[in-house]
């Protein structure tokens, strides 16, 4: 509507400025148009008088010549008819529609253009700060990890301390029972070969030793096993 | 005014018989407008002669033309502008581009991008109005109108009005009168500054109009004389390199119709702007 008041306008104040300057136009016109003709008649003139006889031959071309130049009402008034119309036809119709919708085109291309730059942008700010996030994650992995070796360090020594101890309380406990055991079969073996010697002695002294021999044989026995045991 | 009408009327059968009896080609006739639509060898139409206020109003040749051009731009514009999204194909590229031309490269350069948008749509229409009626002339059985006066004079009319109206939207009406007579100059010279700045005024829709006219109308008559001297020599040995020539020339003339109108498009659009930003 606004295109339309300023086009009524600008055709308001064209049509001032255009009357008052028309009347220099028109001179202007009407000097050039008699400059032309002047020289297309002057000329024609000469001829006629030099060859009277070509006069209508002259005349004729000069006429046809004069066509030219000549202001025709009708086509003035048709082409000025004419031009306005088709101005205001298209102005209306067909120039603010294609500049409107070649301007709206221009528009939605730099839209898109400025969309997709700010979109490349966002993107990049958030893969940014995903590396960064990823980066900071690597970290928190790492110090997780070197934590779990550390415990698991700590609790294998415990562990191979406790074994250690455990190994050695039963070597010891093992070495405390065979030393009882050592000493029981001591005592059974030596208790054994007593018996043993003494009945072997009793075969082969019964054999070769005298009824003395006997008592003090058996006296110096019977003190040695008390000095023995005593 | 009886007997100027009967001779002329006697001067175009004269003609009629010139162009296209044994005698040759005459150039004027090609060149001046008719009451007679000539497409032969379908015929020839005379067409209407109406009278308004006292004024000859009669449909011509070039008149026919000139509606031809102006049903063109309708016909081609008027789709166009109905058209919205998609992808765009064909002819509406073609043009479309040519409006993006006019738009960028003649307003847009000249007056600004802020500036030059209220006045795209008439040096467009301005453009494709002259574009349109140069290329008419060049098709078979075609009139050029913009290689007459009367035509070119009053599309300079409206470049004129336009370009002054420019100085004053932009200025103020106050502004605009001041700039006729140029600040620091004595006012003893004033008798003498602001006629010269109304003819300078003047001149520039008057070279607009000759430039237009004139390179038109050249391009015809050198094809037409090339052709012409076929007939003035009498040998057909003639015709080839005649033909060749005035082909040449032919192709010469589709530049310079896309010249013309942009020429005529970017020399409003420039005194537009000198207008809106005086001295």
């Amino acid at each position: 509507m606004a295109e339309l008041h300023l086009g009524l306008g600008w055709l308001g104040a064209g049509l001032g400025a255009g009357l008052a300057l028309i009347g220099a136009g028109l001179g202007m016109a009407l000097i050039g148009a008699g400059l032309g003709i002047g020289k297309l008649a002057g000329p024609a003139m000469e001829g006629i008088a030099r060859q009277p006889e070509a006069a209508g031959e002259i005349r004729t071309t000069m006429i046809i010549a004069m066509d030219l130049l000549q202001p025709e009402p009708g086509l003035i008034f048709w082409t000025a008819v004419t031009f306005a119309l088709v101005l205001g036809i298209l102005w209306k119709f067909a120039w603010n529609p294609i500049l409107g919708a070649l301007d709206a085109r221009e528009e939605a291309i730099r839209k898109t253009i400025d969309d997709a730059e700010r979109l490349q942008s966002e993107a990049k700010t958030i893969l940014e700060q995903h590396e960064a996030r990823l980066a900071e994650a690597r970290t928190e992995g790492n110090r997780i990890l070197d934590e779990a070796r550390q415990a698991g360090d700590r609790l294998k020594g415990d562990v191979m301390d406790k074994a250690r101890t455990e190994a050695e309380q039963v070597v010891a406990r093992a070495r405390r029972q065979l030393e009882l055991e050592t000493d029981q079969a001591l005592e059974t073996i030596r208790n054994e070969a007593a018996g043993l010697a003494i009945r072997v002695a009793e075969k082969v002294i019964q054999r070769s030793l005298t009824e003395e021999d006997h008592r003090r044989l058996a006296e110096q026995a019977v003190d040695e096993i008390a000095g023995a045991s005593g | 005014m009886t007997a100027f009408t009967t001779t002329i009327q006697h001067g175009a059968e004269r003609v009629d018989e010139a162009a296209h009896g044994e005698q040759g080609v005459d150039v004027v006739h090609h060149l001046a407008d008719s009451h007679v639509l000539e497409l032969e060898p379908f015929g020839t139409f005379q067409l209407p002669q109406w009278e308004l206020f006292g004024l000859d109003v009669s449909i011509t040749r070039y008149t026919v033309y000139m509606w031809l051009a102006a049903a063109l731009m309708l016909l081609i514009f008027l789709p166009m502008a109905r058209r919205r999204g998609g992808v765009h194909t064909g002819m509406y590229n073609l043009f479309e581009a040519l409006v993006v031309y006019v738009r960028d490269e003649i307003v847009y350069a000249n007056i600004g991008r802020e500036d030059g948008r209220p006045y795209v749509p008439f040096i467009a229409t301005l453009f494709f109005f002259i574009l349109f009626m140069n290329l008419l002339g060049l098709v078979p059985f075609g009139a050029t109108a913009t290689g007459n006066l009367a035509v070119t004079g009053v599309l300079a009319l409206f470049s004129f009005i336009a370009i002054e109206a420019s100085g004053v939207v932009a200025n103020g009406p106050v502004k605009y009168a001041r700039s006729l007579m140029p600040q620091g100059i004595p006012l003893v010279l004033a008798p003498v500054m602001i006629p010269i700045e109304l003819i300078g005024h003047v001149a520039k829709p008057f070279a607009l109009m000759v430039r237009l006219f004139a390179n038109m109308t050249a391009g015809h008559v050198v094809i037409l004389s090339l052709l012409g001297l076929i007939f003035i020599i009498h040998s057909y040995l003639v015709a080839p390199v005649a033909v060749a020539f005035s082909i040449f020339i032919y192709m010469l003339e589709i530049l310079i119709a896309f010249i013309q109108a942009y020429i005529f498009a970017t020399l409003t659009a420039v005194f537009i702007q000198l207008t809106r930003h005086p001295h």
